[in-house]
């Protein structure tokens, strides 16, 4: 039941290297992926996905070799890339239908059925018989979902979801995602550190194609609990504490900047601790990972 | 800011590599064009030099109008690429006002299309200087030539172009419509030319062309080849008017775009609505509610993908459905079907022929109007079709459904083939839709069915196929588009190669053609070979396309290797199998069983030809003086047996030991075989060619002065198989029509030579025949039809199937059956020319008589429409011509209908054969103002010619085309005008005008007078009506009719020698008063143009209630030479001026209220009229007797005062 990945590396022809090395064994449950623009998330989405192949390494979900068979893995498959768009002149239930006949749920009553069952639990039921070119970014998103669920696929594949979508259509989204049954492997790759907080049972986060970390959240929080110190500035100084200290965040709070240290011990000068979050925790780690820097707007 | 903008737009332009493939198009087009013969976007040219003004000017406009098809995604993407990009966002907010955006983006687009274009001059002069170009076609280089045309026609039309399409493009957001634009221009340009196709309307038609291809055609029409070499089309009248009008089109568009454009984000005016209500009020679920308050969903067990058949059918389904729901798919398939529907309404109309809407005629339509734009559609789709999915970024998602590839594939391919389906279905039924409303309920549908479903329909897949492939193997869309058009075009080049061969013009449709009387004929053997090879090929290449798919986001070498399976192999196999036994069938028949020639095959037969017998045409030959034929038909199988004897006498006063025999040999499917030719006496052979069917003899013993000798032939004819241009016609089911040239002949035929001045240079043959001089003994002595014939006597005993009739020149001497087959003899009791033919047919007969001389109408049963109009025609021409002319030397008149696969009619002694297509479905409209009763015309004509030249042949020297073609042209006109009046005279005088200016604009060597004129069509029918008609109204009809009865008089069914124009011409001029002259040398010896105009008309009444009339008019005339360079001379000529009534329906002018005959002299002149009435058109040669290159001016209306 569990999806591994096995030293997967993955060049492109222009030279980047986008996978390198990548082992992590995923567990059914939500996993969240987080990883700065640019760290090789929707490559290995992708290629989870079938979609392109690793140049080494392999994947194996329920007794598949994925780069071997992507056709089986197909089968039990949904993905939502990350971004994506819909034929703008159908209407949802059509799209609908037709994905799910693509799918595999080629008994016409039953699709049915299921068609209006998702369609009423992405909460579009109401305008499933209108075109999509009129849909705000929300709806298209909560019918992308409701594509990538037709068909109950046993791994689930969401490349940032939330990206873009407004606080009430984010909670929406992530309440649908919420409401996978337990036995579904769902990665949930994001930026967005909340996402994973809020429902991931299992993380991990990569950069420049490696995997940094990867655990269940609340014990990662364990790595910096208690050396997270945190201090409001002006902005004009911002850069002095950076070259003084290790800071791993600062952001903007009323005009001034608020720091987050990370520091074994209390570095004084006003700085407060507080209780660690996971941001903190994926900063500090991408910021050990590009030896201690960390980018001036970050 | 602004130049910053502009210059950075223009650069832009000139950075994409797209633009320079525009460049090289369009540089390789007008390249070509000049340079070789592979690109014949131009007309043939003759004397006019493809580096003419005339030619360049040509190739431009039209280029213009093909390339903005190819260049408007340059204007429109410009525009568009900020939308899409959201750049027009951050411009917005930089400095740069909305005008000056909008203006920088348009100038540059502008700037950057005229660049483009600039491609074609560009083109057309680097075509001039290339080494292989045929220095004879081109003349020294003149610049402006190549510039003018792009100043005067390119500037303007390109900037109508451009703020066309950008003011599209900046409202309405869309590449595609700016595509729909571009097309709907050129459909605009076919409907335009459809409705206003009439003389009258040159102004509308000139305007509404925004390419100013019609403009072109109105201004040059008339020109002669002297002043397409040398004139630059003038900036005025047509040119201007047109020009301006569009370039002013095109400014009023691009303000209205400045007006209304916003560059705020989804500003294209308001065109997507939101979808909102519905969602505010939907509610959420809160995260967390129990899984019971949710809908459940099935959770399946079994994993499974969608079977390839169930894949297949939603992907079909979803795509169709998608496509039908799209606006500019939709939009072009609309404009498709008005094209189509225009084209059917027209298609019942061609110059002055009016036809009944056959079934046929509707299908043809159909299948033509829809043709342009099934490429269109399926060029587009398939894009969309297969980039639909990366396009809109659902790629991924599709990619990772466990869907088939090849049912993703099939399924696109499926829906667009559908799509196409269904508009060929839309196009039939706009077509019986036409039939209907014009008032011929009577619905054929084979000829429908055939024609687009069986025909035309299956040969789109292919094409379909190949747009997938390139599709899919393109890396972007629009490159696709622009691999399709050039494989479109190497398709023509090949067929302008002559290389036209079924198997290598992608998806060509098989021959075919339907005649009411054959049905679809043996074209119906084709049909398989070469939907069978094409569709192998689909299949073939939807292999290669499945191989080549992408799935996934990445383009692998890997997935070729996984999709190669044994069903991927078996398809592919299975194609190529299919395509090499198809092919085969078709290669077989068509290159193995029957000769394929490529043009350059057929020319080089035509010059060994001539390299190998020309130099036995001085032989002496015996002249043929009777033929008896035996004919064997039997058409139900396609087979014929054809023997006679040939009675020739020796008339050469020396002893004659070499015989030349030609006959006929196989050619298309018909293979002829010669059982025996003998001569009734030892002969030797010296050689011959079975090829061409040329035996030359000695006899053992010569054939003494006036001695007999007998030729008898015997041959076999059968049609086998098919070929690349379909099959032969001539023994038919229905309608077998054996010809003249279906029979051998003494000597060597010139008729067979290359005709063509370039052709005869580029094979270093002798120049070009002309016409012999009037005064040469020898080809006076030798009559027109045959060379080695004089008057001859005639039998022939023909059979046919039992159920059909057969018919040959002279009377039915005895009918009877034998082994099942139907006999009839045939006897001519009076001497003929040695012109004779044979037909067969089932045939209802329509029976009459005249003065008890029998008419016989042999037609179609369900062509009855103009059975009655043709006896009637008959009757009064038989009527004019035995009183004017001499006494009909038949005593009956026949005309058969034969199917219209020729589309003439020819007069055989006493019997007529008539074309299917374009007497016997006429419709006569006298309401038509292009009307000219055809039927009623070509009978009347058809008929005189047994007069002329029947019963006075004429030499075989310039001129004698006069004596027979200008006479029976003449004699028709004055039959038709007996029937409808003068009105309507004016009506033909005015076509056959215009076909003479045409014409001798045309003209690819060399015009000469009337009575010299030399198979020159436009001088001896059109010309020679005109000219004759106008003397008759100099003369007077008894002196004109005295001449030409004298002519015949003097040596009438006598000859050699035989008679020429000089014989004519000393007749007329012996009755001509020295007054009128001048008539006879501007009418018959010159070439004569009038320029007569009115300039202005005043009427008023007078209180006695008379009106007075003042008509201001203006003379000149001039003189041409045989190319066309013309000298004014002076006029003092009788020319008509009146005031007349007003015009009936259908006429151009009503009955005259005064008119008389004036001496009109050069310059300008008042004539006075008081009338009784009140006038409503008066002017100066109301009836275009005139030959005058703007006739229209002639006459005005008269001023309502």
């Amino acid at each position: 039941m569990t999806l591994l990945i096995d030293h997967l590396s993955k060049t492109y022809a222009n030279g980047v290297r986008a996978l390198s090395d990548i082992t992590l064994s995923i567990p059914p449950g939500m996993f969240g992926l987080l990883g700065p623009n640019g760290a090789g998330k929707s490559t290995l989405m992708r290629t989870i996905a079938t979609l392109q192949p690793a140049d080494s390494g392999s994947i194996r979900f329920r007794d598949i070799d994925v780069q071997r068979n992507p056709e089986q893995l197909r089968e039990v498959l949904g993905y939502l890339p990350q971004e994506f768009g819909l034929y703008p002149n159908m209407p949802a239930e059509a799209i609908l239908d037709h994905f799910a006949t693509l799918k595999g749920v080629t008994a016409h009553g039953e699709r049915k059925d299921l068609v209006s069952a998702l369609l009423q639990q992405v909460n579009l039921y109401d305008v499933r018989k209108k075109s999509v070119g009129g849909y705000s970014g929300g709806m298209k998103q909560r019918l992308g979902i409701a594509i990538a669920l037709a068909g109950s696929p046993k791994l689930l594949i969401v490349d940032e979801p939330t990206a873009g979508l407004d606080p009430t259509e984010r909670n929406r989204f992530l309440n649908l995602l919420a409401d996978i049954g337990d036995d579904v492997v769902v990665i949930l790759s994001t930026h967005i550190v909340e996402d994973v907080r809020e429902l991931c049972s299992q993380m991990a986060i990569i950069n420049k194609g490696e995997v940094v970390l990867q655990g269940v959240p609340a014990r990662i929080l364990d790595e910096v609990r208690g050396r997270i110190w945190r201090r409001t500035v002006p902005r004009t100084q911002a850069d002095d504490y950076r070259a003084r200290y290790q800071v791993i965040s600062a952001r903007l709070s009323a005009g001034a900047s608020v720091l987050h240290v990370f520091s074994e011990e209390d570095p004084g000068d006003g700085f407060e601790q507080v209780a660690p979050d996971l941001e903190d925790v994926y900063f500090h780690r991408l910021a050990a990972a590009s030896g201690g820097r960390v980018p001036a707007e970050a | 800011m602004f130049p910053q903008l502009f210059a950075f737009e223009l650069r832009g332009h000139f950075r994409r590599p797209v633009t320079w493939l525009y460049v090289a198009i369009l540089f390789a087009l007008a390249f070509f064009a000049i340079s070789t013969d592979a690109v014949l976007v131009v007309d043939g040219l003759g004397k006019v030099k493809k580096n003419s003004p005339f030619a360049i000017a040509q190739l431009f406009g039209i280029l213009l109008a093909i390339g903005q098809v190819i260049t408007g995604a340059l204007v429109s993407s410009a525009i568009l690429r900020d939308f899409e990009d959201g750049v027009h966002e951050l411009v917005f907010t930089t400095r740069v006002t909305r005008v000056g955006y909008l203006a920088a983006k348009f100038l540059a687009a502008f700037l950057a299309m005229l660049l483009v274009f600039a491609a074609v001059p560009v083109g057309a002069l680097a075509g001039s200087f290339a080494p292989w170009a045929e220095q004879s076609s081109l003349q020294p280089i003149v610049l402006w030539y190549y510039i003018q045309p792009w100043l005067v026609i390119g500037i303007p039309g390109v900037f109508f172009l451009s703020a066309t399409l950008f003011a599209v493009g900046a409202l309405t957001r869309s590449a595609f419509a700016g595509y729909v634009t571009g097309i709907l221009l050129l459909v605009g340009l076919s409907v335009g030319q459809a409705l206003t196709r009439t003389l009258d309307n040159d102004t509308l038609a000139n305007l509404v062309d925004p390419f100013a291809i019609r403009t072109f055609n109105l201004v040059t029409r008339y020109w002669t080849p002297a002043e397409k070499n040398t004139l630059v089309l003038p900036w005025s009248g047509f040119l201007s008017a047109n020009r301006l009008l569009w370039a002013g089109v095109g400014a009023v568009l691009l303000l209205v775009a400045f007006r209304l454009v916003r560059l705020e984000k989804s500003a294209g005016l308001g065109r997507r609505r939101r979808v909102k209500a519905a969602v505010t009020t939907a509610t959420v679920l809160p995260h967390g509610t129990p899984a019971s308050a949710r809908p459940a969903i099935a959770r399946r067990t079994s994993f499974r993908a969608p079977s390839l058949l169930a894949g297949w059918s939603s992907v079909m389904k979803f795509h169709t459905v998608s496509l039908l729901r799209s606006v500019p798919f939709l939009a072009i398939a609309t404009i498709g079907l008005i094209n189509v529907f225009m084209g059917a309404w027209y298609a019942d109309q061609s110059g002055e022929t009016r036809t009944w809407p056959m079934s046929w005629l509707m299908a043809n339509a159909a299948v033509g109007g829809a043709g342009l734009f099934m490429i269109v559609l399926l060029t587009f789709y398939v894009g969309e079709l297969v980039w639909r999915e990366r396009q809109v970024k659902l790629d991924q998602v599709l990619d990772s459904s466990p869907v088939r590839t090849a049912s993703i594939l099939v399924g696109k391919f499926t829906a667009m083939v559908l799509l196409l389906l269904a508009f060929a279905t839309t196009g039939m039924l706009a077509g019986m839709f036409v039939q209907v409303v014009k008032g011929f309920a009577v619905i054929n549908l084979k000829p429908y069915l055939l024609h687009i479903y069986v025909v035309d329909y299956p040969s789109w897949f292919a094409m379909v196929a190949m747009a997938f492939l390139v599709q899919s193997l393109v890396p972007r869309k629009a490159i696709g588009h622009v691999v399709m058009i050039l494989i479109y075009f190497s398709s023509i080049v090949l067929s302008n190669f002559g290389w036209g061969y079924k198997l290598l013009m992608l998806g060509d449709a098989p021959v075919y053609v339907w005649s009411d009387m054959n049905g679809a004929g043996p074209y119906p053997m084709g049909f398989l070979p070469v939907h069978g090879y094409w569709l192998s090929i689909s299949l073939v290449l939807l292999g290669l396309t499945y191989l080549a798919w992408q799935r996934g986001t990445e383009r692998l070498r890997a997935q070729w290797r996984a999709r190669f399976t044994t069903g991927t192999r078996a398809v592919l196999a299975g194609g190529a199998i299919g395509a090499g036994a198809f092919g085969g069938i078709f290669y077989y028949n068509a290159s193995v069983l029957n000769h394929f020639r490529s043009r350059t095959e057929g020319e080089k037969r035509a010059v060994a030809y001539e390299h190998a017998w020309r130099k036995y045409e001085a032989l002496t030959l015996p002249k043929v003086v009777a033929v008896s034929l035996q004919v064997d038909l039997e058409p139900e199988n396609l087979r014929a047996r054809t023997a006679g004897t040939l009675t020739m006498v020796n008339k050469s006063g020396r002893p004659i030991d070499t015989m030349y025999v030609d006959v006929p040999s196989s050619a298309s499917t018909m293979h002829v075989a010669l059982d025996s030719l003998s001569f009734g006496r030892p002969v030797h052979d010296l050689v011959g060619d079975a090829g061409y069917g040329i035996r030359i003899v000695r006899l053992d013993s010569a054939l003494a002065p006036n001695d007999t000798l007998r030729v008898r032939f015997v041959q076999r004819w059968e049609s086998r198989g098919i070929a690349n241009g379909g099959s032969d016609t001539r023994i038919a089911y229905n309608g077998t029509f054996l010809n003249r040239g279906e029979f051998p002949a003494l000597g060597y035929q010139a008729d067979d030579e290359l005709s063509s001045d370039e052709l005869r240079k580029k094979y270093k043959l002798p120049e070009a025949r002309r016409g012999h001089a009037r005064t040469d003994s020898a080809y006076v002595n030798r009559q027109e039809f045959s060379q080695h014939s004089d008057f001859i006597t005639f039998d022939a005993t023909v059979s046919t199937a039992p159920d059909q009739i057969a018919l040959a020149p002279g009377y039915k001497e005895r009918e009877w059956t034998a082994n099942g087959r139907r006999y009839f003899h045939y006897v001519m009791n009076a001497p003929i020319p040695d012109f004779y033919s044979v037909l067969s047919a089932r045939w209802d007969v329509t029976r009459d008589t005249w003065n008890g001389i029998p008419i016989e109408i042999y037609h179609h049963p369900d062509h009855t429409f103009n059975v009655k109009r043709m006896i009637a025609a008959s009757k009064a021409a038989l009527e004019l011509y035995s009183r004017d002319f001499g006494a009909y030397q038949h005593q009956q008149l026949r005309i058969l209908e034969f199917p219209r696969y020729a589309g003439f009619a020819q007069s055989f002694p006493n019997t007529v054969p008539y074309s299917e297509g374009i007497g016997f479905v006429a419709r006569v409209d006298s309401t038509d103002v292009e009307d000219t009763d055809l039927p009623y015309f070509v009978t009347s004509h058809e008929i005189a010619h047994q007069w002329f030249p029947y019963q006075r042949m004429s030499g075989d020297v310039e001129g004698k085309d006069m004596l027979s073609e200008s006479f029976s042209e003449y004699a028709a006109l004055v039959v038709s005008e007996h029937l409808h009046g003068r009105p309507f005279t004016q009506k033909f005088l005015r076509a056959e005008l215009d076909s003479y200016l045409r014409g001798r604009a045309n003209e690819k060597k060399a015009e000469h007078p009337l009575t010299r004129t030399y198979g020159q069509a436009y001088i001896h029918y059109q010309k020679g009506s005109l000219a004759l008609f106008a003397l008759r109204d100099l003369l007077g009809e008894r002196v004109l009719h005295g001449a030409i009865k004298a002519y015949q008089d003097e040596r009438r069914f006598m000859g050699p020698p035989y008679g020429t124009t000089l014989d004519f011409m000393r007749q007329l001029r012996a009755v001509t008063p020295d007054s009128l002259h001048y008539a006879l040398e501007d009418y018959l010896e010159t070439i004569t143009l009038w320029d007569v105009k009115t300039d202005s008309i005043t009427s008023t009444k007078q209180s006695d209630g008379q009106y007075k009339v003042v008509i201001t008019a203006t003379a000149r005339k001039m003189r041409a030479d045989s190319l066309g360079t013309e000298t004014e001379v002076a006029m003092n000529d009788l020319v008509d001026v009146g005031v007349f009534a007003e015009a009936k329906r259908g006429t151009r002018i009503g009955e005259p209220i005064s008119i008389r005959k004036v001496r009109v002299k050069t310059g300008t002149a008042r004539y006075e009229f008081v009338v009784p009435t009140k006038p409503a058109r008066a002017g100066i040669d109301p009836y275009n007797l005139l030959i005058d290159r703007s006739p229209g001016d002639n006459t005005r209306e008269v001023p309502d005062k």
